[in-house]
């Protein structure tokens, strides 16, 4: 294990980490994330024995890193940066050699290095020159280097962030290969997303410290995500490895006061549930129920949703907001029984409060025989508004009547 | 290929050194000079007329010898300071070491210090003093905490060699009839060196070659960085100050006894690397044998071109070294450091 305790760290009286605890399980790919100058660089550095802690201590086994000499410890844990000086002239051989420095045994020495460049596929181009490497073969060459050294601590700072899609996913897949329960992986990312999908445990550093740590579905939230990187965003599910996905978003600074209700369902609301969240109004939405694809993307969101079991019926008192609200917004919904409370209630409430009709769903619309003469009554009462610009105006023209109500 | 360059830089070396010796105003076969070689190493009667035994082995044997050492030693030690600053114009004199030597060179040429007590070796003595005061004020200066920061010993090097510079200045406006000779000093020259000295200065090359010979695999790993190299295992620091160190002793010490001789410590190592790579393995003794080659030719140049006068040899060096080392780097391409 690899034990944090305490650590301060400054460059002269710029203070950089302030008090930083970390327990490091082995057998686990530990990813370090958060914002730029947080510290990241700095703290890996540290573990590495490469800077001495102002206060505090690194611990590997219950051994103290600052207290080893350079040779101990690089048989001990392995670092590696986003290299800017690689001397072109060596061989991608060559230079994963260099790794065996505080070895010294040559034949252990020559199946290390063979064994990492199998590891990393780097054994093809062997004999070539750095300089006549790609981008990506190149970070492999010096992962080779980092694994030839035969340490069970990695410590990687950034490793991926110049490499394409291809590589980003080869090289975590090396990495995630090559742990072994006795292992540790600890890797400054950029990327938080590859963070979710790879790391067993997420360090979310703000502020000079940890601010949250856990498994990927426990520390990736909008909520963490806005306090560490100071953005709105929403959190998916990668459909194929279930990891959270962080989609940043920019909301307009200055939040529309306004409370609107939105009727839709079945996906109609997909781009009047969007436009509104970038806006900042305060939205309500139902009666949807569970599982309608309108009830998953305004629950993403963030929006308070009235829902209801599929195939009952929606009743009136479940949707109190809607005398609560500003204006009304319809999309060109799917009408039928499920539905005609909703609609009814929004034609009780029209003279009262606005109706915006948002009909911005393609393809035809549905509507149950039964119900065409309400929808009709419906539509005689609401406004259209073709696009988001109107939506816009319209709503614009709305908050006058809020401000003097206050 | 690597292997074998070296291979047949030996020889080469042998081969040039003879056909130096052989050159001058008394002219001395090759052939009769290796007999001689041979004989006295073997304990035989001496082959060779007496008169040209004399300039020989009283003369051009300890002067082929300095050209040879000064040239292996200054090829190093740029070799050395490049690869640690992972700057490629980065010489020997770098840190201000040649503008020491010649500020106390000055000092000595001028006002004639120490002449009584140590005769013309005054001079050496002094430069030597001014460039360990230079490499001196030049690390104390780069200390920063307990790291040695490559871009500070840089810096620290330059305003030092221009305060030296400065000093030297001053001492040429107020000693002006010992300008002349101040000139000549600082331009080099390899005429009228003892050969207890050229084993002086012999034995303090090897034994900068056995420290760079050991630290071989930490130069290759320091032109990694720094973070790199320490976490694969090198100390760092220390072993940043040997080499700076050792490489600027080495330079010292030569400079003192032939004053300054430009482009050599260059421009050979940048050759070397060209041909054979950055790998310090090899590049160590290419360097060395190479820079004792070329400097072997300059210097016969320099004393028999318009003999009898000499021509200084940092003038050779520069004149013929430039325009080859112009079309070998217009032939290579991107750069290798």
């Amino acid at each position: 294990m690899l034990d944090v305790q305490g650590l301060r760290f400054s460059y002269g009286r710029q203070e950089v980490l302030t008090k930083v605890d970390m327990q490091l399980q082995p057998g686990r790919l530990h990813a370090i994330v958060g914002a730029n100058g947080a510290g990241k660089s700095t703290l890996i550095k540290l573990l590495a024995g490469l800077l001495d802690p102002a206060q505090g201590a690194v611990l590997y086994k219950g051994e103290l890193i600052c207290a080893m000499n350079d040779k101990q410890r690089a048989r001990r844990m392995a670092y590696m940066a986003q290299e800017l000086h690689v001397p072109a002239d060596f061989t991608a051989k060559e230079m994963v050699e260099m790794a065996r420095y505080a070895r010294e045994s040559d034949e252990e020495d020559e199946k290390a290095v063979l064994d990492a460049m199998e590891r990393t596929r780097t054994i093809a181009f062997s004999d070539r020159r750095i300089g006549e490497l790609s981008g990506g073969e190149k970070q492999r060459v010096l992962l080779a280097r980092a694994f030839a050294q035969g340490t069970d601590v990695l410590l990687l700072d950034e490793v991926t962030s110049a490499l394409d899609l291809h590589y980003q996913l080869a090289v975590m897949e090396d990495l995630r290969d090559w742990l072994t329960p006795e292992r540790i992986i600890v890797m400054v990312l950029h990327d938080i997303n590859l963070a979710a999908r790879y790391a067993d445990e997420i360090w979310l550093m703000k502020d000079k410290g940890i601010h949250l740590h856990g498994a990927p579905a426990s520390v990736i939230h909008p909520d963490s995500i806005r306090s560490v990187y100071r953005v709105d965003s929403i959190t998916e599910r990668n459909p194929v490895t279930d990891s959270p996905i962080v989609i940043p978003v920019k909301r307009q600074e200055k939040k529309l006061p306004l409370r609107l209700h939105v009727i839709a369902g079945g996906g109609s609301g997909r781009a009047l549930y969007a436009a509104l969240y970038r806006y900042g109004a305060t939205v309500s939405t139902g009666v949807l129920n569970l599982g309608d694809t309108d009830h998953t993307i305004a629950k993403r969101l963030g929006m308070q949703v009235y829902e209801t079991h599929p195939f009952s019926h929606v009743e009136e008192e479940d949707i109190a907001a809607v005398s609560e609200a500003d204006a009304v917004l319809l999309t060109n919904l799917a009408v039928g029984p499920g539905n005609r409370k909703n609609l009814e209630l929004a034609l009780r409430r029209a003279e009262k409060i606005p109706l915006l009709y948002c009909p911005w769903q393609v393809g035809a619309q549905f509507i149950h025989k039964e119900d065409e003469v309400l929808w009709q009554e419906v539509l005689a009462q609401a406004k259209v508004c073709a696009d988001e610009d109107a939506l816009v105006h319209a709503l614009q023209e709305l908050l006058p009547d809020v401000r003097r109500e206050d | 290929m690597r292997k074998r360059a070296i291979a047949l830089s030996v020889p080469l070396l042998i081969l040039t050194a003879v056909l130096c010796a052989a050159i001058g105003s008394v002219q001395i076969p090759p052939g009769e000079i290796l007999a001689s070689l041979i004989a006295r190493v073997s304990g035989g009667q001496e082959t060779l007329p007496s008169s040209h035994a004399l300039i020989l082995y009283t003369i051009r044997w300890p002067r082929v010898l300095l050209a040879m050492v000064t040239g292996a030693g200054l090829s190093m030690a740029g070799m050395t300071l490049q690869g640690l600053f992972r700057n490629p114009l980065a010489d020997p004199y770098i840190i201000g070491i040649s503008s020491g030597a010649a500020f106390g060179a000055a000092v000595a040429l001028a006002t004639g210090i120490g002449a009584s007590l140590f005769g013309s070796l005054a001079v050496t003595l002094f430069a030597f003093g001014g460039s360990m005061l230079a490499l001196f004020f030049v690390t104390g200066l780069s200390r920063k905490g307990k790291k040695l920061r490559q871009s500070r010993v840089l810096l620290a090097g330059i305003a030092i060699g221009q305060l030296f510079s400065a000093g030297l200045s001053i001492l040429m406006v107020f000693y002006s009839d010992a300008l002349r000779r101040i000139v000549y000093w600082t331009m080099g020259s390899l005429a009228g060196v003892a050969l207890r000295h050229v084993l002086l200065c012999l034995f303090v090359l090897i034994a900068a070659y056995g420290v760079l010979h050991h630290y071989r695999r930490e130069m290759n790993l320091l032109l990694l960085g720094d973070d790199a190299a320490k976490s694969m295992g090198v100390s760092t620091e220390k072993v940043k100050r040997i080499l700076l160190f050792s490489a600027s002793f080495l330079t010292a010490v030569l400079v003192s006894f032939t004053g300054v001789i430009g482009f050599v410590g260059l421009m050979i190592p940048h050759i070397a690397r060209l041909s054979a790579g950055s790998d310090h393995r090899i590049l160590l003794p290419l360097s060395a044998l190479w820079g004792a080659v070329f400097l072997l030719v300059s210097d016969t140049i320099a004393r028999t071109l318009t003999s009898p006068l000499e021509i200084p040899i940092g003038v050779i060096t520069a004149l013929f070294g430039a325009p080859f080392f112009l079309w070998l780097l217009s032939r290579s391409e991107g750069g290798h450091l």
